[in-house]
């Protein structure tokens, strides 16, 4: 904008409103050399999608990586070239750096949460988990594998946890037969695969994910950076009789390398009609002095919602980092031994 | 060429009747022809004279006086219009008109160059994603992520834009006056006002259409929502501050 030649800054016009000076033009295009500053608004969450479709639920940005004939790279996509029998191992080593440099081009670290979404038994798990930046509020939501898996999938799994764990990242397990038994459940608009159950989690987990990074926040304060995932989709009173139940019915789905003992922390977020918040609240209650009392962290959130009838849950359980890779350490052990590449020390 | 009817000229101390001037811009010459005898039709040359060499002219009514010559005109505007020439203003606004055009490339440049930066800063704001996906492929990782890249490559380059733009207004400044050069550079910071205001979404547009007004340039709406076509109707409407170089803002 011009000054008069007593100084005086005005907007646009000839005349100084101060003075009555004329107004100089000369300077002022120098002015027109500095741009106007922006602060780009990253979103609250950007999520990363591997082995299943992307832009679940109210998820903010996605990038889904996926395997395909020629490598391309666009803000919603990032494909990997396929390797005709690829292990983790060949994708990691040959794509890292590249997702690493798309995931900055993408300013993937500057959102509030960075969440990753992955089957874990998938090649590209790994890949994904390397790559991202070790910032705060990561976290890993991963599906994995169980003692139904491969050994391959079981190394796979095994591998992405690890690293995940290593690079200090949150990490949320699903295990597959949990997501099989959600398939099970399912009465309608059943997802026709388990890789679909797991989608249908993400989704409704992320309309809870304030009070979710929250619970993971704190819990890495207290040195508990592994959680196991139980949720309920769609469930009803009409079937479980009363919350607490819910609980009760849950401890049951804890893998066998598990006990109630080993819990370090016990959350509960629920989504569901505000008539139904105080049996929840109340029974979580009930169950956690009964049965968890030594959890060093007990925590149940609601969120209400206008539904009537139905609610979704999701039990978080805090546990020593090595409980989950128990299950899948023997298929780890079993490839790793014929394929020393494909060990977790393989990981730079 | 522009042929006027005399009805007398004084000249060698003689009076002609029914006499012409004939004023060849191309050539910078006036010739006065008188008519060859009573009843022929063709003219013989009477004087010669330059114009623009600044020598005085006078006027009274339809009589135009310079040097030993004196014409009389058909009427008073004939005789402006003829002194007005003869004093070579003619002259001094064409070639006004051909220096201040030498700023206008330089000016467009820097003006459509900002536009592409302001175009990035707007896309920032509402996909800052693909605007960083967009200047990826020029990006070479010396800064931290592509936008800051991008905008000091940018800066660079405009800076050399503006840098052309002032020097060839320095150039010109001389010949042409600095109320010229200065309604240009007014003209300049009123676009970059309507391209910071595309950003920082401050309404700008009735500021805008009155500067312009002021300026003496079409008011009409501009598109605000794009930078460059914002840019291009502005500078389409610029063409009067190079062709009338003595007029003065306000």
């Amino acid at each position: 904008m011009p000054r008069c030649s007593n100084g005086h800054l005005q907007s646009l016009g000839f005349k100084c409103k101060t003075c009555g000076q004329p107004l100089s033009y000369r300077e002022a295009t120098s002015a027109l050399l500095d741009l106007p500053s922006v602060q780009p608004n990253f979103g609250k969450t950007a999520s990363l999608y591997v082995g299943m479709p992307s832009g679940l639920g109210d998820g903010g940005y996605s990038l889904a990586i996926s395997p395909g004939d020629v490598s391309r790279q666009t803000k919603d996509e990032f494909v990997v070239p396929k390797v005709q029998g690829g292990t983790w191992y060949d994708f990691y080593s040959k794509s890292t750096s590249e997702l690493s440099r798309w995931l900055g081009i993408v300013a993937f670290g500057e959102s509030t949460y960075k969440l990753l979404f992955a089957d874990a038994a998938d090649p590209l798990a790994v890949l994904a988990v390397s790559a991202l930046p070790q910032l705060d509020h990561t976290a890993m939501v991963a599906m994995t594998a169980d003692g139904e898996s491969t050994p391959v999938e079981q190394n796979a799994s095994y591998v992405a946890i690890s690293a995940a764990l290593r690079r200090g990242f949150q990490v949320l397990a699903l295990p597959r037969y949990l997501a099989k038994q959600i398939l099970s459940d399912e009465e309608i608009g059943a997802p026709s695969s388990v890789g679909g159950s797991f989608s249908r989690v993400v989704s409704r987990l992320l309309g809870l994910r304030d009070e979710l990074m929250d619970l993971l926040e704190r819990d890495r304060h207290i040195g508990v950076g592994f959680h196991l995932m139980l949720p309920v989709l769609s469930g009803s009173l009409q079937v479980y009789g009363k919350g607490g139940n819910v609980f009760a019915v849950q401890s049951y789905q804890l893998p066998k390398s598990v006990g109630l003992g080993d819990v370090k922390t016990f959350h509960t977020l629920v989504a569901c009609e505000k008539d139904l918040r105080t049996e929840f609240e109340e029974g979580f209650s009930q169950f956690r002095n009964k049965t968890v009392k030594g959890a060093l962290s007990a925590e149940c959130r609601v969120r209400e919602r206008l539904d009537h009838g139905s609610f979704d849950l999701f039990t978080l359980i805090g546990l020593d980092e090595t409980s989950i890779l128990r299950e899948s350490e023997e298929g780890y052990k079993a490839v790793a031994k014929r394929a020393p590449a494909l060990r977790v020390e393989s990981l730079a | 060429m522009k042929t006027y009817h005399l009805k007398a000229v004084e000249y060698g101390g003689k009076t002609f009747t029914n006499c012409s001037l004939v004023l060849d811009p191309d050539a910078r010459k006036a010739e006065v022809k008188r008519p060859a005898g009573l009843f022929r039709r063709e003219s013989v040359l009477l004087a010669e004279l330059t114009w623009g060499r600044g020598s005085p002219v006078q006027v009274d009514g339809a009589a135009v006086r310079t040097g030993s010559i004196t014409f009389t005109a058909d009427d008073n505007a004939a005789a402006q219009e003829i002194s007005k020439t003869l004093q070579g203003e003619a002259i001094a606004a064409a070639q006004l008109a051909d220096k201040l055009a030498a700023i206008r490339d330089p000016m467009y440049n820097f003006l459509r160059k900002r536009a592409e930066g302001i175009e990035f800063l707007v896309k920032l704001k509402t996909d800052p994603r693909q605007a960083l996906v967009d200047v990826s492929p020029s990006y070479a990782g010396v800064y931290e992520n592509p936008a800051l890249e991008y905008l000091m490559k940018f800066s660079s380059t405009l800076a050399e834009t503006h840098a052309k733009m002032t020097y060839a207004a320095a150039d010109v400044q001389e010949s042409v006056g600095t109320a010229a050069v200065d309604r240009i550079f007014a003209f300049v910071c009123a676009v970059g006002a309507f391209q910071d205001g595309l950003v920082t979404g401050d309404g700008f547009t009735e500021e805008l259409g009155t500067f312009m007004e002021d300026l003496r340039l079409d008011t009409g709406a501009v598109p605000s929502a794009d930078a460059k076509e914002g840019t291009e109707t502005l500078l389409r409407r610029s063409g009067p501050l190079f062709s009338v170089a003595s007029s003065s803002p306000g």
